[in-house]
């Protein structure tokens, strides 16, 4: 369990990145679609603004090495040449056998003399890359994924500064499920109702938006992003925020019931029992928890009531069929 | 009631009910439904046969019904529910909800009555364990169904306190015998009938109601009698009569002046018994009597053991009646017959010939044949049927034999030279077989007589001297018609000795012809039988 500390800074750090766009993976767009997007400028000798349309391209999928070559040549054409050069290398480097190698290679050669020649271009990065990377790594080895200098800041330096390759698909996958395990043990724990703090459970967000990041997002992450954060709001006995996140949770993923029932036990902590049996009835009638619910509402109401609701529950759940 | 009034003040949030529970530790609430619909009426009688069935402390901690719980639940504050904390994983929270309410153990019923009588289906459900058990009975009586089903599943023993004065008395409970007095036992609940026996005192029967988890209680002084009798009489529904008096049925008990007493035992279908017994002072007369079943509706009486029959004496001494309800019979006779003429016909078989006939003439007019038979049929006091009967005959004085042709032919040929025309002497074999002849019959006492009529088949050998030509000898095949006269008299239980007339008509047979051209053709016969048989 990391320390309150860490937890603070963790959540600081990633709070400055919040408003970082996708790094790697579908969240970044559509490959094809940045990749025709691209083409279509490049036609229209728009360079700049197709060059940056291919190296998107390149972030949604970076196992298309073809989008490399075509990096390559917008750039060079919009005078990128450190990025072109750079684009040409990473193609050529992870081609070997290709029928389009000859021509690239051709290409990056001519682009090699004209970088050395022209002035004014950005500063090759490659050292930067290997170090960055290799930080990248050892904080993922050692858990340390949102932490400032963690993996998660390592990935983005690395897109931020232009960093190519398929490779750059493969630190996302490994960021990704890292972030996820984290964040899933969490909603675990979280499920079995294990005592975790109001820190611990809001840490989960970052994570599942890192992995939302990096394109590793479960289909329920916002239902289980506010459930969580619901849980931290309802220990801090905040129950209007509470009831607001678990009802988010709840449409976001109306199969989890768990959702819906934590909603309901925070209307019913709240004092707002009707209102909390009128949610339950609707959203798990023929649940133990619900029934209890209801004979203890009846029990409330008259004993009489009380009384005829609790022959019905059980009847209905402890006399065993006959066979 | 006191325990609301205990559940009220001490249950004022859930957290001191978990504590402390308003119930002393194995507080039951019962809950009854109708088992079919319609049936609501039910729910009530069998809330109060429960009531009734839990006298004292076992009441105390029981809450029957739906008006009872609510009674109960005036007051409970329910605050905080299971799961509702949020403290743990919870997904069903009935067990805790129900045990936190203050009930140990929940018994659920379901009533109804049907064709076959009152039927109990009870469940129950420790909420606690969350165990649940089941257990279903059928009875006439609505009690003995309720306690037949609960004592299956909810731990009901009761306790059987049974005093008598003087002590030593045997004690039977349902006519199990469970020990002597002072007793006290543990038994199932429910109504059981107790008794208590002493030898030369009055013994006291008494159908007693064992509460649930309650104690019953039996304390009887036992009155002395100067003599007892104690009979026991069966079948079923016998009427016991002492000097004339009916006194009850099947079993009567109870203290006599000692002195000479008449007991009579009578019963539908079955004979009476009468007995005269003499009970001295500080004795004690133990008779137990199963009657005799009889055929009919005939009673008959018995003195000192030996019966004497209302009807004809001469039929109710033997026990005739049972003879006639006899079904079959097997018999065995010898037997005398006469062919009534000077022929039998037999044909030749073999030799290369076809058939030939022969007439034979007897030595002496009387042509009497002696055998044994046997017959088994069904049997009837007025109605029988021989199934199937043999007899075989043999000549008892000398034959001889003219041996002709048969129609159309000539005498048997060997080498050429025909066959003798005389043989003598000869020697009959004949064997008789009777089938499915229908009886007509008339019995007194031990008598039976009876007619009967039918087809008889006649076979058999007419045989040469060992050298003769004809070394295969003659075979009659005859068809006769038969009617016989039988008498019987039954010595003991199914046997008889029998004695039968006899006469046999030929319908067709063999024909023959001699070389004067004259036909003969076989005889009809007539005989008689004596033997034995059985009838069973």
């Amino acid at each position: 369990m990391r320390s309150e500390r860490s937890v603070l800074l963790m959540a600081f750090v990633l709070s400055l990145s919040a408003w970082a766009e996708p790094l790697v993976g579908p969240n970044v767009g559509s490959a094809d679609t940045l990749v025709s997007e691209g083409s279509k400028l490049f036609n229209q000798k728009k360079y700049a603004k197709s060059s940056d349309n291919f190296l998107k391209a390149t972030r949604a999928n970076p196992a298309n090495l073809a989008t490399y070559v075509q990096l390559a040549r917008a750039a060079s054409l919009a005078k990128q040449l450190t990025r072109a050069c750079y684009a040409y290398r990473v193609y050529l480097k992870n081609t070997p056998d290709s029928p389009e190698r000859k021509k690239a290679a051709a290409e990056s050669e001519q682009c090699e003399r004209q970088l050395k020649t022209t002035k004014g271009q950005a500063p090759d990065l490659t050292q930067k890359y290997v170090e960055t990377r290799a930080a990248f790594f050892a904080a993922l080895e050692k858990g340390e994924l949102l932490k400032a200098g963690g993996a998660a800041e390592s990935l983005r330096t690395l897109v931020n500064d232009g960093f190519l390759g398929p490779e750059l698909g493969e630190m996302a996958s490994k960021l990704g499920a890292a972030v996820l395990a984290e964040a899933d043990g969490i909603q675990k724990r979280a499920l079995a109702a294990e005592k975790q703090s109001s820190e611990v459970l809001r840490s989960a967000r970052p994570m599942y938006e890192v992995a939302a990041d990096v394109g590793a997002s479960p289909p329920d992450a916002k239902a289980r992003m506010a459930f969580l954060d619901g849980l931290a709001e309802l220990s801090e006995k905040d129950y209007r925020k509470a009831e607001r996140l678990f009802s988010e949770a709840r449409k976001a993923d109306p199969l989890n019931k768990e959702y819906a029932f934590y909603e309901g036990l925070t209307l019913y902590q709240a004092g707002e029992k009707g209102k909390a049996l009128k949610l339950l009835d609707v959203e798990m009638k023929d649940d133990p928890r619900t029934a209890v619910l209801r004979v203890a509402q009846a029990l409330g109401n008259s004993p009489e009531t009380g009384a005829a609701e609790l022959e019905k529950l059980l009847f209905s759940t402890r006399y065993p069929a006959e066979k | 009631m006191p325990k609301n009034m205990r559940r009220g003040t001490v249950v004022a949030v859930l957290a001191s009910l978990m504590a402390t529970t308003a119930y002393a530790e194995g507080t039951t609430l019962w809950l009854v439904r109708p088992l079919y619909p319609g049936q609501e009426a039910l729910v009530e009688r069998t809330e109060k046969a429960l009531d009734k069935l839990m006298p004292g402390d076992a009441r105390k901690e029981a809450v029957i019904g739906v008006k009872e719980l609510a009674a109960s639940m005036k007051g409970i504050k329910n605050d905080e529910l299971p799961c509702f904390t949020g403290d743990s994983r919870c997904v069903d929270p009935i067990d805790p909800f129900v045990a936190t309410l203050g009930f140990d153990r929940v018994v659920l019923v379901q009533g109804g009555q049907d064709e076959v009588g009152v039927k109990f289906r009870v469940a129950s459900y420790e909420p606690k364990t969350g165990k649940t058990a089941a257990a279903t009975s059928t009875n006439a009586v609505l009690e003995k169904a309720l306690l037949g089903a609960v004592a299956k599943v909810v731990p009901v023993a009761s306790t059987l306190e049974v005093k008598s004065a003087p002590v030593g008395a045997t004690v039977f409970v349902d006519d199990v015998k469970v020990g002597v007095t002072p007793l006290t036992t543990q038994v199932l609940p429910g109504e059981r009938v107790v008794r208590v026996d002493l030898k030369l005192h009055q013994p006291i029967e008494e159908s007693i109601i064992i509460p649930i988890r309650g104690t019953a209680t039996l304390d009887k002084k036992l009155e002395k009698v100067a003599a007892r009798i104690v009979i026991t009489a069966a079948p079923t529904g016998t009427n016991i009569s002492i000097d004339g008096h009916v006194l009850g049925k099947d079993k009567v008990d109870r203290g006599i002046l000692p002195g000479t007493h008449t007991i009579r035992l009578v019963a539908e279908n079955h004979r009476d018994y009468e007995q005269q017994i003499t009970v001295k002072a500080e004795e004690q007369f133990v008779l137990d009597k199963t009657l005799e079943p009889i055929p009919g509706l005939a009673h008959g009486v018995a003195k000192d053991g030996t019966l004497v029959f209302d009807r004809p004496a001469a039929v109710a001494a033997t026990g005739v009646e049972a003879i006639y309800e006899r079904k079959a019979y097997f018999q065995a006779a010898y037997e005398f017959s006469s062919i009534l003429g000077n022929s039998l016909v037999g044909r030749r078989w073999g030799n290369n010939g076809t058939g030939r006939t022969t007439s034979f003439a007897a030595s002496t007019p009387s042509r009497m044949l002696m055998g044994v038979g046997a017959e088994y049929g069904t049997f009837g006091r007025y109605f029988g049927l021989t199934v199937v009967g043999v007899s075989y005959l043999t000549n008892v004085e000398r034959l001889s034999m003219n041996v002709g042709f048969g129609p159309g032919q000539g005498r048997e040929l060997s080498a050429g030279n025909p066959g003798p025309t005389s043989i003598d002497p000869v020697r009959v074999h004949l064997v008789t077989i009777r089938a499915i002849q229908p009886q007509v019959r008339f019995c007194f006492w031990k008598v039976m007589l009876s007619i009967q009529a039918g087809l008889e088949f006649r076979t058999g050998q007419i045989q040469g001297p060992a050298d003769t030509f004809y070394k295969d000898g003659f075979m009659p095949l005859d068809l006769l018609a038969s009617a016989r006269l039988n008498a019987r008299f039954f010595a003991y239980d199914g046997l008889y000795f029998y004695g039968s007339g006899n006469f046999t008509y030929l319908i067709t047979g063999q024909a023959a012809t001699d070389e004067s051209g004259a036909s003969y053709a076989s005889r009809n016969q007539w005989g008689f039988n004596v033997g034995v048989g059985y009838a069973f």
